[in-house]
């Protein structure tokens, strides 16, 4: 299993290309989403196998649905155990969120309720994916619109009430912390504060869309803004040197511009204290 | 039913309905406007899967039937696969079902411009290809083996400038051996009934192109013989011809 340090940036199709040819040489490794890439051929096969050749994979999945009901499908985790030890990723994410409901996929990150009933089973499917899957899972707080019901808890006690009932490490999203604060009316930087650090395992950026009314979206299709590089630096005091990723999944900007943000995070990440 | 388990159904509910159900939204609590940012989302990303897959269909049907077919989808038969790019084959058998003969109508081709949407997103993703333990170099003697990622296609209309005209033929459809796009070859009827013929993994190549002959009263002449090897030649360069299945 290669080691995993520095910046790395998502694999997109669209940025395979220079991503291949002119990487900037901060750029250390690449995040990979299994279900772009499980049982296809044809051109994701190849820019797989192309990125593994030059780079260490890390793997962030779309589909886990840690928060979800039913029960994981046993075919897919025995397909995904072996797509992780083909790429040796070190550890696997996925969202704090749910995704599947009665069987039906509604292909996004869907909003849990900060309730005592959220934390018991999400903490109880991590550890079932954990033996599932023999590898750790990172759980990545995400960024939520709407909060479904009545909260019991802040979310900074959910993701530790979430961590502290399993053996979970943490993605933290410092963009999705960010679009958080604004839309909510909290702080960014306490939430920052609270989360327990030693169990951060990687630290995503991105950069997110804010509408005519101020309300933000977590598109991942605009430049990282001022604030969360800011942030991204109050977290790294805290964490200590951590893995961190820049993810682009639209609106790409010249490579040059993204190759810059990846320098940029990269002199961030270094001052930080080992 | 827990607590948690009604909450997520009621998002269900407001993502995929044909509107918003009032009580779903009365449970969830909030402002309404933000619940729909997730409807938004959820209808968005389905929605340009489908256009970018179903690039003909949509064409055919026009935004209005397409449209009316997303909404029922999404509330009657929503997605079951995890996988995004799966969900254009699973709307493309629901529009099937849902419209069985009145798909023709009004435009005879909207069948046939699915099929070939479909067929397209097949052979673009296709992971399906032969144990290369199986293959040997091609022989006449022995059946031929031709990469399983790819499809041929029957149609009958074709579209020239803002016409659609009947025309029909063979489409095969491949990867491009080293871009991985996808590539058209316009088959002959001859070399459509050909590859049919040789495309069932057990009869030799001889023997396929010999029934072919036979029921189209031709015989293997020297022009046959010639026109025959280009198309081969041609699918071998394509990657489409693999070789043929070895012996047992
Ligand atoms: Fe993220």
């Amino acid at each position: 299993m290669a080691r995993v340090e520095g910046v790395g940036l998502g694999l997109r199709a669209p940025l395979v290309g220079d991503l291949m040819t002119r990487a900037p040489p901060s750029l250390r490794w690449v995040e990979v989403s299994p279900e772009n890439h499980m049982g296809r051929g044809g051109f994701f096969e190849r820019m797989l196998a192309d990125a593994r050749g030059r780079f260490p994979v890390v793997t962030h999945g779309l589909s886990l649905g840690l928060g979800d009901r039913a029960p994981p499908d046993p075919a897919f985790l025995r397909a995904l155990r072996a797509f992780l030890e083909s790429v040796g990723t070190p550890w696997h994410s996925d969202h704090l969120c749910f995704g599947a409901v009665d069987g039906a996929h509604l292909h996004d990150l869907l909003p849990l309720p900060f309730t005592r009933e959220s934390v018991r089973a999400v903490a109880d499917r991590v550890r079932l994916l954990e033996d599932a899957l023999g590898l750790p899972i990172a759980v990545e707080n995400i960024s939520w619109y709407a909060h479904p019901g009545d909260a019991q808890m802040s979310e900074a006690d959910f993701l530790g009430e979430v961590l502290s009932r399993s053996d979970a490490r943490l993605l933290l999203d410092v963009n999705n912390a960010f679009v958080n604060a604004r839309n909510h009316g909290t702080d960014a930087r306490d939430f920052l504060r609270r989360i327990p650090a030693d169990r951060v395992v990687q630290i995503h950026v991105a950069g997110h869309f804010t509408g005519a009314d101020g309300f933000r979206i977590d598109t991942h299709g605009e430049p990282v803004c001022a604030e969360v590089y800011e942030l991204l630096e109050l977290a790294l005091s805290r964490t200590g040197r951590v893995p961190v990723l820049l993810e682009r999944d639209g609106g790409f900007p010249p490579f040059d511009e993204l190759a810059a943000e990846v320098e940029r995070l990269d002199a961030i990440l270094q001052r930080a204290s080992p | 039913m827990s607590d948690l388990d009604g909450r997520q159904r009621a998002i269900a509910r407001v993502c995929l309905g044909e509107a918003p159900p009032a009580d779903a939204l009365a449970l969830l609590g909030g402002d309404p406007r933000r619940w729909q940012v997730y409807r938004d989302l959820v209808r968005t990303r389905l929605w340009r899967a489908l256009l970018e897959a179903l690039p003909r269909t949509y064409a055919a049907a026009g935004g209005e039937r397409f449209g009316g077919w997303f909404t029922r989808f999404l509330d009657e038969a929503p997605p079951r696969t995890r996988f995004v790019r799966e969900v254009a084959p699973a709307f493309g058998a629901w529009v099937r079902a849902a419209e069985g003969e009145a798909l023709s109508r009004p435009a005879p081709w909207l069948p046939e411009a699915l099929a070939l949407d479909l067929a397209e997103h097949h052979v673009a993703l296709s992971d399906a290809r032969l144990d290369p333990s199986e293959l040997a170099a091609f022989s006449m003697d022995l059946p031929a083996a031709l990469d399983p990622a790819h499809r041929r296609v029957r149609v009958r209309w074709a579209v020239e400038g803002e016409a659609v005209v009947e025309r029909p033929r063979t489409l095969l459809l491949h990867r491009h051996p080293t871009l991985g796009s996808v590539e058209t070859l316009e088959l002959s009827a001859l070399g459509a009934d050909l590859l049919d013929a040789m495309d069932d993994g057990a009869t030799p190549v001889t023997a396929a192109i010999g029934g072919v002959l036979s029921r189209r009263g031709l015989s293997a002449d020297g022009a046959f013989a010639e026109a025959f090897a280009g198309l081969l030649t041609d699918l071998m360069e394509r990657e489409v011809l693999l070789g043929s299945f070895a012996p047992i």
